[in-house]
């Protein structure tokens, strides 16, 4: 049983798509096999989940070959938070993206991508080798090309574009970096690099090698000054997939750079100094250029990049409240990040446009839509009792107890900058009358599932707020392991890693 | 309390049903709750009078010492009782004031969220729970202040309030924090005064907290969110802008003035800034003829000398803080929602319309008389006593105080002629013109203003009382130290009694000489003018132009600037990387000999790729590619790796193949690089630094010898753990088999993702008699055998794979090329003949096997992937041949996909 | 012979940089396979050139000369991934010729900051709208 939960959240993802492709031809079918496939993932995300909180971490060798001659894939508290999370999301885009209209071909193959896509980022969250991680960025990498192209309209196709070039680039600097991982320090296996760099004496090269791949892990995660293709792209995608890319595939990125970073280099140093620099000014760059859109997706898209500077932050300090704090922020900002996606597509439909110019009215006709809107938005402003708030405020105790008050700072200006952007789509979109009048403001068709997964996302965003304090509990409990590794560093000790 | 809490928050949720259900007589059920929670607070009042304080307790995030603590003293006893009864009078009264307005529901949601937040603000313990009602506030009051939202002004106020307050919050946080951690405990009562007040870090601290509470309680220079404020409903205003929210800075300061008190530089800054408020507050208040905006501007006055009088820090002067606190809210309060009972009765607020009204609205205008004289501070009103104090407390700081003094004596004057503009104007004198015929309002509308009017008189008469059941309690915990309270209307001639009898006296003057005082500071308009409205626009619109600036120099979109970025900064990185790290690049590491085929492939390679890449031809280009790819394979095979030659040569070919398909369709490359010789030089060199930086890197990574021992134990094992003689192929479908099914997965979605791009289920435009480029009756006599032979050397090789080169990729790459072969000689109708499934069931097939030989093992209890093996009759099978049959189903399926679209015409 | 290999690597990340440098998408497109090229042999490189025989065993005998084989089979993986990923930008390049007739990255940069087209239809019909950057067209679905 262990042996398949380990796998899991690959193997479901990955049979869901190939009973879709074998009953390609039914699209109801499709249909329903892959809501099935996303609850699946989901449960298993909650059991994987339900394990790690008791303080079992999963660890095997894929293929039954020793580490570090196979492969080892770990699921510790963060992997298990995250691949659940993933199937939260992925539900919830599943359930957006049925209730549609236009090109049945599309809707067919928006599921199978979809799970391509949640099959990459389970792998990417369970692999303990270098190269296999390499893989399973190009899994997700090539389901997102092919969402992101999805009804290719002129902007879509130039955006695909952009970002499919961007992107091709930041892997093969990952390929490039693995490779040399493996020729300076003769493994590719996590375990055994985290115990030779934390030994101290480090190999030549190796200390190059792996800052080009941290490098080609921030181009994923949009840190400045390597976010360009972030805002690009993703507000030329179709809601649900750009809902999905918000939510998901960025915070791969600062996953694989918490991962390693924790692995490597558990106590601050130089590299810390960086990133926190990196933090500060993806933060505030990310939210001034926020400030500056008139488009709902473009002004969510730039707040992409704000956040993950805040992720960043608590990475880069250290301390494992802080790195708690970087862990709650993920689970907390994928939820409303791709909460915020579905609203404003949600808005964008009853209203006719998603440029603010031409949006309104929704306060008085759709009360419901406004309250939805509300509470990720100001959770996303890290306005209490919201989740938000809790990640906030962590951070920047974090910083303050560590005596970067300059880091604090900025963390709660980019705050008070993410609430006025908010509130201008707040009052543009929702408060503002809609230039057509109010009656321009109507129903349309094929709505009823993004309904609810905008409905049960905005759910849990009050429910992680109000319910903090388990939370937190398991996000320190991660951040614990993170700094202690044991499943890592164990397949490499159980194993004798010659 | 956390009952009271949770009733009022429950009630804020069901308001909308009731509204819609039963209209405005949903005040009188909403109501409830906070006049229950009155009702408590009130039953508490005895133990808390006798020195006792009422603690409950929730946990709430344990991990971060945050739990819902609530702490009832006098201090939040008194604020509690202010918020819950003139809370209760206010949702009765606004009843009648919106009756007829459609979102009635709302309002009262939002109404009653508010007091929740206040309620929990004032008895929280918790320095974090105490925040989070704070900003709670904070956002009730953004969403009432836009409630009428279809006005843009409405909409900046509420957005002004919001960041102004917002920001100050921010601030407070961050000085809470500090205060948790230099205080040594994260509740009010934990702080340790010794801890904070000789540490280094006390001011920050007191800055950060005094922003917070600055902002919130509208004190120079953040007063100017305050009177916009007035844009929201009048129940709105007379609560939160007067009686409550607003004074929820004031009752920070007060709560931290036992920790903080004891410095100086606190006792200065909220005298100067609470002094200086209240006077030009009370100047800008004469100069409004809007009753609304009067009485706010009155607000921000009180508010000021509130703070001042917490930074006295004297007996007299924390009791009139006390005194004042209680006094204002309710005539205040009172005064608010009469002027909101004239609006709707005459339909103005303007000063100049208005007069005579006591003939049609006799209670509101008592209410407004017995209201307006404890504003002005007559006895014997509760006005008068605190003012008295007031004086009292300012004197006994000695020089400093006399000097603070004479403002307020002149602040008092002027707010003493305020109040007689809002009760003598109005109710007074000669009947004004106004838009409606006035009337006296219902019960809802007058009830509120009269009692807390009458409870002004009543406390002030009959003072006793309130000192010992409240005033006494709450001085005791704003004080440092015990301070022994007693209150009197008339204590004899003290030079506090001269002042006030200045102070009326020079009120009376101002108020008769009323047009001459607005005249003067009309004459001096110039400084009032330096509106903080004019400012603060001023400073969004910059803001927004940076940020736009910001925006535009990442925002370009294009591509080439993108990737000059990430080209340039991959450069930087390395070299960095490579000075830090100090790696001394050919160190004389031990190299293996030069090997000539491999430096011929390098030479091809090159050459092929520059060629590319300055080529115009479509055809010359995809030959130059095609060279380079050869020279690759020729490096590979010169490098013993004939599985990854092969590999190379078949994906070169396809990629020749597809390269050839679509050009069909391109038109010629015009230009090379960029159109500016400068631009490709630049382009040039970007180019050449990414290029050494790749080689630089590359080069410190395998100048040593190689560590680990992985090769030889991968040799080692390949035959007796992996039943394989090909050790790459043991190693891509049993060693890393986890790899390979990424991998066969990203060619599937490629291929998929590629046909959904390219039109979907739409037919190629491959013709039945196949392509005219192989139209030659030769060409085709020899291509069958040649493909049909290609077919069957790749299910060969699929099956020899694991022994001798080949394998599931080999094997499928090579059979699609044969494929391709026949389909460009004969056309679709012999695809479709032959293809007895569509490709991508092929693929699912393919990754379903893959999936399953991994599953297999599970089933038998091993990890994922595990190899089995048995042998019928001597044939040596297992799940790494199935995966491998899986593998080159996926890549065959895919890759006829990929010919079917790419062949094809976009539709 | 790793020296000489490391830079042909860079050389061809170097030629290949510039292709992606180039204002036609065609050739960035190609510059995608160049540089992948590179990339792959630089994995390979990165196993040392050191073997005199291809990685093949046998029952009784293990080479002890045996060349590499991990990068061998990372850099076969490489090759077929890179595959897969320059068919599907072919097929970008292809659709984005056939359906707009553009081929530079001049395209992207104008498309990209266009305006969000209006309309109440599902946005997935993106493909259906001519009118970008003309505001609103009027309700579709």
């Amino acid at each position: 049983m262990m042996n398949f939960l380990l796998v899991a959240p690959i193997a479901v993802p990955l049979a869901t798509l190939v009973l879709c492709l074998l009953f390609r031809e039914e699209h109801a079918l499709v249909r329903r096999i892959s809501v099935f496939g996303g609850i699946v993932l989901l449960a298993v995300g909650l059991a994987l989940v339900g394990l790690a909180s008791s303080d079992v971490v999963l660890a095997g060798q894929l293929g039954n070959w020793p580490a570090p001659y196979g492969i080892s894939a770990v699921i510790d508290r963060l992997s298990a938070a995250m691949v659940a999370i993933t199937g939260a999301v992925g539900l919830a885009t599943i359930f957006y993206g049925i209730c549609r209209d236009g090109d049945a071909e599309v809707a067919r193959d928006f599921h199978l991508f979809v799970h391509g896509l949640l099959c990459g980022v389970c792998g990417a969250f369970i692999t303990a080798d270098v190269f296999n991680l390499y893989v399973w960025f190009e899994v997700l990498l090539i389901g997102s090309f092919a969402m992101l192209s999805l009804g290719a309209g002129r902007r879509r196709l130039a955006g695909t574009m952009a970002y499919v070039v961007l992107n091709l680039v930041a892997t093969l600097l990952f390929l490039l970096s693995a490779g040399m991982i493996y020729s300076a320090t003769g493994t590719l296996n996590m375990g055994e690099l985290a115990m030779i760099f934390r030994s101290g004496e480090v190999p030549p090269g190796s200390t190059m090698a792996v800052v080009l791949m941290l490098l080609s892990f921030s181009i994923k995660a949009a840190l400045f000054p390597v976010f360009g293709w972030l805002p690009a792209s993703y507000h030329v995608a179709w809601t649900p997939v750009s809902a999905l890319f918000a939510g998901l595939l960025t915070k791969v990125g600062v996953y694989a750079l918490i991962r390693m970073v924790t692995l490597l280099w558990p106590e601050f140093g130089d590299a810390h100094v960086v990133l926190l620099w990196v933090a500060c000014a993806t933060m505030l760059i990310g939210v001034l250029g926020a400030a500056a859109q008139n488009e709902v997706r473009r002004i969510l898209s730039f707040h992409i990049v704000s956040q993950v500077g805040y992720m960043i932050l608590g990475l880069a300090l250290a301390t494992p409240l802080a790195i708690a704090g970087a862990v709650f922020y993920i689970i907390h900002h994928i939820i409303v990040k791709a909460n915020l996606f579905f609203v404003g597509g949600i808005a964008a439909r009853l209203t006719g446009s998603e440029r603010l110019a031409a949006m309104g009215g929704l306060y008085a006709k759709w009360p419901l839509l406004a309250i939805l809107f509300a509470i990720p938005a100001l959770s996303l402003a890290g306005i209490p009792p919201l989740s938000g708030f809790w990640a906030k405020l962590v951070l920047v105790r974090a910083s303050l107890e560590g005596g970067f008050w300059w880091a604090a700072g900025v963390a709660l200006v980019t705050g008070i900058l993410t609430l006025l952007s908010m509130s201008k789509i707040w009052n543009e979109a929702f408060l503002k009358a809609h230039p057509d009048g109010d009656d321009a403001v109507r129903p349309v068709a094929g709505l009823r599932g993004a309904w609810w997964s905008v409905s049960v996302l905005a759910a849990m965003t009050v429910a992680i707020g109000l319910g903090a304090g388990p939370v937190m509990d398991y996000a320190i409990a991660a951040a614990g392991q993170l700094a202690e590794p044991v499943g890592h560093l164990g397949q490499m000790g159980a194993t004798g890693g010659q | 309390m956390l009952s009271a809490l949770f009733a009022i928050a429950l009630s804020a949720l069901v308001a909308p049903l009731f509204a819609r259900r039963i209209g405005d007589r949903a005040g009188w059920l909403l109501a409830i709750a906070p006049l229950g929670s009155f009702i408590w607070f009130a039953s508490c009042i005895p133990v808390v009078a006798g020195g006792g304080v009422i603690i409950e307790s929730a946990a709430w995030v344990p991990a971060l010492d945050v739990a819902l603590t609530m702490r009832l003293d006098g201090l939040s006893l008194l604020f509690a009782l202010l918020i819950t009864g003139i809370g209760t009078l206010i949702v009765l009264y606004a009843g009648a004031y919106l009756h007829d307005h459609h979102h009635l529901g709302r309002f009262y949601a939002y109404l009653l969220l508010f007091m929740m937040a206040m309620l929990g603000l004032v008895v929280a313990d918790d320095l974090i729970a105490m925040f989070v009602f704070w900003e709670l506030t904070s956002v009730a009051s953004f969403l009432l202040i836009a409630f009428q939202h279809e006005s843009a002004v409405s909409r900046r106020a509420a957005l002004q309030a919001l960041l102004i307050t917002g920001g100050g919050g921010l601030a407070l946080l961050a000085g809470l924090i500090l205060l948790g951690v230099v205080g040594g405990g994260w509740s009010f009562s934990e702080l340790n005064a010794d801890a904070i007040g000789g540490h280094a870090l006390f001011y920050p601290i007191m800055v950060l907290v005094l922003l917070g509470c600055f902002t919130k309680s509208a004190q120079l220079p953040f007063h100017l969110w305050l009177p916009n404020a007035m844009n929201a409903p009048t129940p709105v205003s007379a609560y939160l802008h007067s009686a409550t929210m607003v004074k929820a800075g004031v009752y920070l300061m007060a709560r931290l003035n036992p920790v903080m008190g004891g410095d100086v530089g606190w006792s200065t800054t909220l005298i100067m800034f609470g002094a200086a408020t209240a006077f030009v507050g009370a100047v800008l208040a004469i100069r409004q003829t809007d009753l609304k905006r009067l009485l706010a501007y009155t607000t921000v006055t009180v508010l000021g000398q509130l703070t001042m009088l917490i930074g006295t820090n004297t007996v007299y002067g924390l009791q009139a803080f006390v005194l004042y606190l209680l006094a204002h809210s309710l005539y205040k309060g009172a005064l608010f929602m009469a002027v909101g009972a004239i609006d709707h009765s005459t339909g103005t607020r303007e000063l100049s319309r208005l007069g005579g009204l006591i003939r049609y609205m006799p209670l509101t205008g008592a209410a407004v008389a017995l209201a307006a004289l404890s504003n002005a501070g007559l006895p014997p009103f509760f006005g008068f006593i605190a003012k008295e104090f007031k004086y009292a407390g300012l004197i006994e700081m000695g020089v400093a105080g006399w000097v603070v003094t004479l403002v307020m004596i002149l602040t008092n004057a002027l707010m003493l002629t305020a109040a007689g503009l809002v009760f003598i104007r109005t109710f007074l004198g000669r009947e004004g013109n106004f838009p409606r015929h006035p009337h006296e309002v219902s019960l809802p509308m007058w009830l509120g203003p009269v009692l807390l009017a009458v409870g002004g008189f009543v406390l002030g008469a009959w003072n006793d009382w309130p000192e010992e059941w409240l005033v006494n309690a709450a001085v005791q915990s704003v004080a440092r130290g015990e301070i022994d309270v007693h209150l009197y209307l008339w204590g004899g001639i003290t030079p506090a009694v001269i002042a006030s009898l200045v102070t009326v006296a020079l009120g009376a003057l101002f108020y008769g000489y009323r047009h001459l005082v607005r005249r003067y500071i009309a004459l001096s308009r110039v400084y009032w003018n330096v509106s903080g409205d004019l400012i603060w626009d001023r400073l969004l619109k910059r803001l927004f132009a940076f940020a736009s600036s910001i925006a535009v120099s990442f925002q370009h979109g294009s591509l080439r600037l993108h990737m000059t970025m990430m080209s340039l900064i991959t450069t930087a990185v390395v070299l960095v990387a490579i000075i830090v790290s100090e790696e001394n690049l050919l160190s004389g590491g031990v190299y293996s000999p030069i090997n000539l085929p491999a430096v011929v492939g390098c030479v091809l390679a090159l050459a092929g790729a520059a060629a590319a890449a300055v080529m115009r031809g479509r055809l010359a280009l995809v030959t130059a590619l095609g060279a380079s790819g050869l020279g690759l394979a020729l490096i590979f095979l010169a490098v013993n790796a004939p599985d990854v030659a092969i590999t190379q040569l078949m994906v070169e070919t396809l990629t020749v193949v597809f390269l050839a398909f679509v050009f069909r369709s391109m038109p010629r490359i015009p230009s090379v690089g960029a159109r500016h010789a400068s631009v490709r030089v630049f382009h040039a060199i970007i180019s050449g630094l990414f290029g050494l930086a790749v080689a630089g890197a590359l080069i410190a990574a395998v100048d040593h010898e190689l560590p680990g021992d992985i090769a030889q134990w991968f040799l080692a094992n390949s035959y007796p753990g992996g039943h394989g003689s090909n050790v790459v192929n043991v190693v891509l479908v049993d060693f890393r088999a986890f790899d390979t099914l990424g991998e066969i997965l990203v060619v599937a979605l490629s291929a998929l993702g590629a046909a959904t791009l390219l039109g979907g289920g739409k037919p190629s435009r491959l013709t039945d008699e196949g392509e005219p480029e192989f139209d030659s009756p030769l060409l085709r006599v020899g291509m069958r055998p040649f493909a049909i032979v290609l077919m069957l050397v790749s299910l060969v090789l699929l099956w020899r794979g694991h022994n001798l080169p080949g394998g599931g990729f080999i094997g499928g790459l090579v059979g699609a090329v044969g494929f391709i072969l026949l389909v460009l000689s004969f056309g679709n109708r012999l695809a479709r003949e032959l293809m007895w499934t569509s490709p991508p069931r092929l693929i699912g097939a393919g990754l379903g096997l893959a999936l399953i030989a991994g599953l297999i093992g599970i089933v038998a209890g091993e990890p994922f992937l595990t190899g089995l093996w048995f042998a019928p009759a001597g044939v040596k099978l297992g799940t790494p041949l199935l995966f491998d049959v899986g593998v080159f189903l996926t890549v065959f399926g895919s890759v006829m996909h990929m010919l079917q679209r790419l062949a094809g015409r976009v539709s | 012979m790793e020296i000489i290999a490391a830079l042909t690597v860079g050389g061809l990340a170097a030629i290949g940089m510039w292709m992606l440098l180039d204002r036609n998408l065609v050739r960035v497109v190609l510059g995608i396979v160049i540089i992948g090229n590179a990339i792959n042999l630089g994995v390979l490189t990165s196993g040392r050139f050191f073997g005199e025989t291809a990685a093949f065993v046998s029952a009784t005998h293990v080479p002890s000369d045996g060349a590499n084989p991990l990068p061998q089979a990372l850099v076969l993986t490489a090759i077929v991934i890179g595959f897969g990923l320059f068919v599907f930008a072919l097929s970008v390049l292809k659709s984005v010729r056939e359906t707009h007739g553009m081929t530079t990255t001049d395209f992207v940069t104008v498309a990209t900051e266009e305006a969000a087209p209006d309309g109440r239809g599902d946005d997935a019909g993106e493909r259906s709208d001519a009118s970008v950057a003309k505001g609103r067209e009027g309700p579709r679905a």
